[in-house]
C-alpha cells in the first residue's frame, strides 16, 4: 500500500506551497483593503392615505393634531420651529430647537395617563419645500421618540403626516 | 497559518457589501431612533431619490429622470404584488432620499405614490452611532 506523500521508492514528495500562499495573501489584502464598515439603516413610518375623511372625522382628528411648521432661512438652514396645538402656540428659535420640540411633544403625550389617548395624537408637518430633507428627518425623529441609551427608546407619536403644500 | 488565512478570506467574502453604486451615491439622513426592521417586509417598493429629482427603483435598477414619469413603474409593482395576492394597503413604499434633497421633492414623490393609491410610506435613515 502506498502512503500519502511518498512515491514508490519511499521518498518524501515536497509540495511547493509558495504560489498558493502568495495568492491567499493577495486575496486577504484585497478583502481587508476593500472592507468598509457601514451603519445599519432603519425607517420612520408615515401613513398617508389619499382619500379625505368625513368632516366629523376631520374635526375629531384636529383635536389631537399638533401642527409643526419648519421654515428655511436664506442661508439654507432651518429657521424657527413653530408649533400649534389647539389654542397653544410655541416657537422654538434657539440652537436646541429640535430638543425643545421633543420636550414639548413629550409633555403633551406623557401628561395623558391613558395610553389610548396618548396614542391618538397626530403630527402634521408643514415644511418649506426648499428645506433640506435632513432637517425634516430631524423633526420627524424629535416627535417620534426619545433615545434613553442602551438601545432603549420612548415612543412618542406614531401618526405622522405631511401637509400638501405643492404649488397649485 | 494557511487555515487562518482561508478563514479570514471566507469571513470577508461573506460580509462583502454587494450594494449598488446608486445606493452608495445616496447619503441618507442620520437618526438615533431608527433600527433595522425585525423581519422581511410583506412587499416593498424601494425608491431612491437623488438630489436632481431622478428616482431609482432599486429592485430592477429602473431609473426615471423625473418623479412625474414614475407612475407606470409603480403600477407594474402593484400588479406584481396583486399577482402574489398582496393587497395594495400592505405595500410599503420605502423612500431613500439624499439628506440634501429638498423636502418638496420627497413630498412630490409621496403624492405621486398616493395617486396610484399607495399609502404606507417609510422614510429611510441611517442609524447614528454616538
Amino acid at each position: 500500500m502506498r502512503i500519502r506523500g511518498t512515491n514508490k521508492s519511499g521518498n518524501d514528495i515536497k509540495l511547493d506551497m509558495t504560489s498558493m500562499i502568495d495568492i491567499v495573501f493577495q486575496l486577504l489584502a484585497y478583502f481587508v483593503m476593500t472592507f468598509k464598515v457601514t451603519s445599519m439603516e432603519g425607517d420612520f413610518s408615515v401613513n398617508m392615505p389619499m382619500a379625505t375623511n368625513s368632516a366629523q372625522q376631520i374635526m375629531e382628528a384636529l383635536d389631537k393634531t399638533i401642527v409643526v411648521r419648519l421654515t428655511r432661512t436664506a442661508d439654507g438652514n432651518v429657521g424657527p420651529i413653530d408649533v400649534d396645538f389647539g389654542s397653544d402656540h410655541k416657537s422654538f428659535t434657539d440652537e436646541f430647537r429640535f430638543q425643545r420640540l421633543r420636550d414639548y411633544v413629550k409633555s403633551l403625550v406623557l401628561q395623558s395617563n391613558d395610553p389610548a389617548t396618548a396614542s391618538s395624537y397626530e403630527v402634521e408637518f408643514d415644511i418649506d419645500r426648499d428645506l433640506a430633507y435632513d432637517f425634516t428627518i430631524r423633526a420627524v425623529e424629535a416627535v417620534s421618540g426619545e433615545p434613553l441609551g442602551g438601545g432603549r427608546i420612548v415612543t412618542l407619536i406614531e401618526k405622522i403626516r405631511f401637509k400638501d403644500n405643492r404649488p397649485r | 497559518m494557511i487555515d487562518m488565512s482561508f478563514n479570514l478570506i471566507a469571513f470577508f467574502m461573506l460580509i462583502m457589501n454587494f450594494s449598488t453604486d446608486q445606493h452608495r451615491a445616496i447619503q441618507l439622513p442620520e437618526s438615533e431612533l431608527v433600527k433595522p426592521p425585525d423581519g422581511p417586509p410583506v412587499f416593498d417598493i424601494v425608491l431612491t431619490l437623488n438630489q436632481n429629482a431622478s428616482v431609482n427603483m432599486s429592485q430592477f435598477d429602473d431609473s426615471v429622470s423625473n418623479i412625474e414619469l414614475l407612475a407606470p413603474f409603480l403600477k407594474r409593482e402593484i400588479s406584481n404584488a396583486a399577482a402574489q395576492d398582496i393587497p395594495i394597503d400592505k405595500i410599503d413604499v420605502v423612500i431613500r432620499a439624499h439628506k440634501e434633497t429638498q423636502t418638496g421633492l420627497v413630498q412630490d414623490l409621496i403624492a405621486k405614490c398616493q395617486e396610484v393609491q399607495l399609502q404606507k410610506f417609510k422614510l429611510r435613515a441611517k442609524e447614528r452611532i454616538e
